[in-house]
């Protein structure tokens, strides 16, 4: 992370709710919004006081020397603080801002908001930095008529959706005595899966099969047949030899599948606080997943069929993070 | 300890033109600092660069520690202060040069810079100078392209792309800077007084021995300048009337001021209006054409009618003045004062008091000694010259009876006291006589070259007369300046000789410039900017600062709508303009593309729609995105989108 000194610059400290009436910020509309000057803040940086300071000396030497050259000095570099806000202002103001669709996370991991700073004018941008809660998260220069990206990270503690929070884009170039920022709400949200459990797990209801198979061993399985490769096929069914020879690629089926697909289901682990239930099957979701046998996830109200690949992953990992909200 | 580590966002290419453009700054100061100074500086700039490019990290802190102490103790032991100019100069220089050694990261750059603006200002405290103002501007405009390098956060940039930003930065700040120098309130100084000012400063002095006056007038350097409201005096009446001398030793004539309220003046009333632009001499006393009427209030007069300042001039002083030719100064002369003005020591000149009591006794009536004294001069072989040989031993006798060969200030030494001697109240008078007249600007420049030293003896009824015995022996000096009166072959200042042809037209040029620099900036001071404010009609502090503030906020507002629409007005995108011809193809057939959605999702949405078009939807997006998003937008991406879409039929 750059070390700006501005990193450290601290907002007054008002309450979260009491800024956000005081301080309106540019709110996302359809995922997108640019900064208008009427949210665009500006003060000066501790650099920018230090520089104040220095001028307050060259003035004071110049009356006492009556020293006009010093006086113009002075003069010149006070109202090159002053033009500088300009810069500083029209460096910020007008950019656009996009939210794109985070990818979900588990909870206690962090989010990731994707945001797209984009230059409609034909001026660049230089040196826009994202901050969020007081932490620089990133900085970029936008060229002209381009776009750059930047992230959100915010923990998320717990499953279901995580709102983006507020964030400001600030800048402080071009001479780091001025930052102007703006407060951006993005109208993005995360979903959050929950955090799979940790540690030794009991083996989903029928789930003995799945071991007893990958204790057997990869190969052990009846080898059915080919077909052709869908997007999500696990790497180890891939027929290798095939695709090595150049034909497209397939994927080998095997007969073991049908009686090894298992059901992960909500009544397995009723018995669990809810919240541990959904971790619990969170995990058997995994591991499923990451042994490559299909499996189907029942809750209260949600069946989904036996599958798997990352369609199927994510859809049952969104229904348990979104579950009894 | 640990040692600090350099920061990587302070790349080498940044701190060598740092390093190179403090140097740049620092220049001026080291031809006045010790060597050692300088050395140390360079010193620690070197070590600092190639700790850098070595990637080494930076000396730890006792060793700064033990540096920073030896300097300042070695600044001490060189100027037994750390307090004034120079050795605040020292100081500041080492100070800077050290501070390079604890410059790990970004934001020390900083520290370091505002370490250099005030480097840039002290040189003001030495030189005022017109060039002085393109170093100010050339420092501030290289100083604000590290600044601006320092904030890029990348470290992308070009240099040409700061050295831009930081130029428009300057112009932009410099309307606003005249402003603020025109009308932001000055105060009096000074606040605090330094104990070394008023140093080296050439100008007449409080006294006079026989070589003071010719080795000032080897100097071309200005004393002063004038400016008539009306008539230039002639060059006989340019006399520049400086200090009064009323006490001699044997050697060397001094001043002693007797506290007494200044005398009476008769003068009639044809008067001579000018403005007197002063160089700095470090002393209290102001020339004023012979004899001055009218002064302004803060200048002080003297029992002897001279000119003086409250505090040793260490600035430029303008002031104004009113002069009469045709004056009677102290008609009445109180007994014992003119008992001091007989005053002789009694062991020296004793030839020269016996010549003169030898006119004495021939006549009593001062004009009757006065033509003695001048017939004494006129008929021998006295010789006006800047080389005199030295006379050690009895200067008016070795002078009168032995070399008589002079300059101003042995032909007026001599002859004062040969006055005294005879009777007659006389005192010395120093100060400049001529001047040079410059077309470009009709003024008059008065050179230390044209210093001068001639006598004032007082008559009764018809008090002090000036008697300038140097007229008598080379009337030349007084009509034609220096140059003309001296014989072929002494050297003579050069701006001093009649007729130095191009380059003595191109020094008048340059010193009409220089006069109207002194004149409006350099001598714009509180009572300056008082008069040009209630000329513009501001005669308080209130509508002072109102058009101050409306000024500013006119030049900002102005700025700001120029730096705005310059943002606003957006240059044609040929990749944004192709994809929207693209959006409305697709619309027309049916797809459009939603506010919210992104090219790639657009694309992933039509095409499964449309697989049909899959291929060219896919092949325009991916360009499209290539080129718009990626690191690189490859020249020929406008034309191949172009090519792509004019083709794609949905």
């Amino acid at each position: 992370m750059p070390n700006l000194a501005s990193s450290r610059f601290k907002l007054p400290r008002l309450s979260q709710d009491l800024q956000r009436r005081l301080l309106r910020g540019v709110r996302t509309q359809q995922g997108h919004a640019v900064l208008r000057y009427r949210r665009v803040y500006i003060l000066p940086t501790r650099n920018g006081l230090m520089f104040a300071g220095l001028l307050a000396v060259l003035w004071v030497g110049a009356i006492n020397y009556n020293n006009s050259l010093a006086f113009i000095l002075a003069f010149l570099l006070g109202a090159v603080a002053m033009v500088s806000i300009l810069h500083t202002f029209r460096n910020l103001i007008g950019l656009k801002v996009s939210a794109a669709t985070p990818e979900p996370v588990f909870a206690g991991d962090e989010a990731r908001f994707p945001i797209l700073l984009e230059s409609r004018g034909s001026r660049a941008r230089t040196a826009i930095g994202l901050q969020y809660q007081g932490e620089m998260q990133g900085i970029t220069d936008v060229p002209a008529t381009h776009a750059q990206r930047l992230e959100l990270r915010m923990p998320a503690p717990q499953r279901g959706w995580l709102s983006a929070e507020r964030f400001a884009l600030f800048t402080i170039y071009p001479l780091g005595l001025f930052k102007a920022w703006s407060w951006v709400d993005l109208d993005a949200r995360c979903v959050v899966y929950p955090a799979p459990e940790q540690g030794a797990v009991p083996a989903p209801p029928g789930g003995a099969a799945a071991e007893r198979g990958t204790q057997r061993g990869r190969g052990a399985e009846d080898f059915d047949g080919l077909r052709a490769y869908r997007t999500g096929d696990p790497p180890r069914h891939i027929a290798w030899r095939s695709v090595a020879r150049g034909l497209p690629p397939q994927t080998k089926t095997f007969t073991g599948e049908a009686s090894s697909r298992l059901w992960l289901e909500w009544r397995n682990v009723e018995a669990l606080p809810r919240e541990r239930a959904l971790s619990r099957l969170c995990r058997w979701i995994v591991d499923a997943e990451a042994e490559g046998r299909p499996y189907g996830l029942r809750l209260p109200g949600i069946e989904l069929a036996p599958a798997q690949g990352p369609a199927h992953y994510h859809r049952c990992l969104r229904s348990l993070a979104l579950f009894a909200l | 300890m640990s040692r600090p580590r350099l920061d990587p966002l302070l790349p080498t290419t940044t701190l060598a033109a740092m390093l190179l453009t403090l140097a740049a700054i620092a220049v001026p100061h080291a031809l006045r600092l010790p060597f050692w100074i300088s050395l140390l500086a360079l010193a620690c700039g070197g070590w600092r660069y190639l700790r850098a490019v070595r990637g080494e990290s930076l000396p730890p802190t006792w060793l700064r520690v033990l540096l920073t102490v030896t300097v300042v103790g070695g600044i001490y032991a060189h100027y037994d202060t750390l307090l004034g100019l120079e050795a605040g100069t020292a100081l500041l220089v080492s100070m800077t040069a050290l501070k390079l050694l604890e410059m790990r990261a970004r934001r020390d750059t900083h520290v370091v810079l505002y370490l250099g603006f005030l480097l840039i200002g002290m040189q003001f405290l030495f030189s005022q100078t017109l060039p002085n103002l393109i170093y100010l501007i050339v420092s501030v405009w290289a100083m604000l392209m590290l600044l601006i390098s320092a904030h890029r956060a990348t470290g992308h940039g070009k240099p040409w792309q700061y050295a831009r930003l930081s130029g428009a930065l300057v112009l932009q700040a410099i309307p606003v800077a005249a402003v603020l120098f025109l009308l932001f309130p000055r105060v009096s100084g000074p606040l605090w007084r330094m104990p070394d000012e008023g140093h080296a400063q050439t100008g007449l002095s409080d006294t006079m021995s026989p070589g003071s006056v010719s080795q000032l007038s080897q100097s071309d350097a200005v004393a002063f300048r004038v400016e008539f409201d009306g008539d230039i005096p002639p060059p006989s009446q340019r006399y520049w009337r400086a200090l009064v001398l009323t006490h001699y030793d044997g050697y060397t004539w001094s001043r002693m001021t007797p506290r007494t309220p200044p005398p009476q003046l008769d003068h009639v009333p044809v008067e001579h209006a000018y403005d007197i632009l002063l160089e700095p001499h470090g002393q209290q006393w102001l020339p004023a054409l012979e004899m001055a009427t009218r002064a302004g209030n803060e200048i002080g007069l003297t029992a002897l009618y001279e000119l003086r300042s409250r505090n040793p001039l260490d600035e430029r002083l303008n002031y104004r003045l009113r002069s009469s030719p045709h004056y009677r100064l102290q008609a009445e002369l109180p007994p014992n004062l003119r008992q001091a003005y007989l005053m002789l020591p009694d062991a020296s000149a004793k030839q020269a008091k016996e010549l003169a009591q030898k006119w004495r006794a021939d006549s009593n009536d001062p004009r009757d000694i006065l033509r003695r004294a001048r017939d004494y001069f006129v008929q021998r072989e006295f010789v006006y010259t800047l080389s005199p040989p030295r006379l050690p031993r009895d200067p008016v006798d070795q002078f009168l009876f032995e070399t008589q060969r002079g300059f101003c200030e042995h032909y007026a030494g001599a002859f004062a006291v040969l006055m005294r001697a005879a009777g007659v109240p006389a005192r010395v008078v120093t100060g400049y006589q001529g001047g040079e007249l410059n077309p470009i600007g009709e003024y008059l420049i008065v050179r230390q070259s044209d210093a001068h030293a001639w006598v004032e003896i007082w008559m009764d009824g018809e008090g002090w007369l000036r008697i300038d015995p140097t007229a008598w022996v080379s009337p030349n000096r007084i009509e034609q300046g220096l140059a003309s009166a001296l014989p072929a072959g002494e050297p003579i200042p050069f701006l001093a000789r009649p007729d130095s042809g191009l380059l003595k037209a191109l020094e008048l040029r340059w010193d009409a410039l220089n006069n109207g620099w002194n004149r409006w900036v350099l001598g714009y001071n509180p009572s300056l900017q008082r008069s040009v404010l209630s000329r513009l009609g501001l005669d308080n502090l209130f509508y002072t600062a109102l058009a101050l503030a409306a000024s500013i906020a006119l030049i900002v507002l102005t700025l700001t709508l120029i730096l705005l629409l310059q943002g606003r007005r957006r240059g044609f995108d040929p990749l944004a303009a192709a994809y929207e011809r693209f959006c409305r193809k697709l619309a027309r057939a049916g797809l459009e593309r939603r506010h919210h959605e992104g090219p790639a999702d657009f694309a992933r949405r039509v095409v499964a729609a449309r697989p049909d078009l899959a291929e060219p939807v896919r092949a325009i997006t991916k360009l499209y995105i290539d080129a718009r998003y990626g690191a690189a937008t490859p020249s020929d991406a406008p034309r191949k989108l172009r090519r792509l879409i004019t083709t794609f039929r949905p």
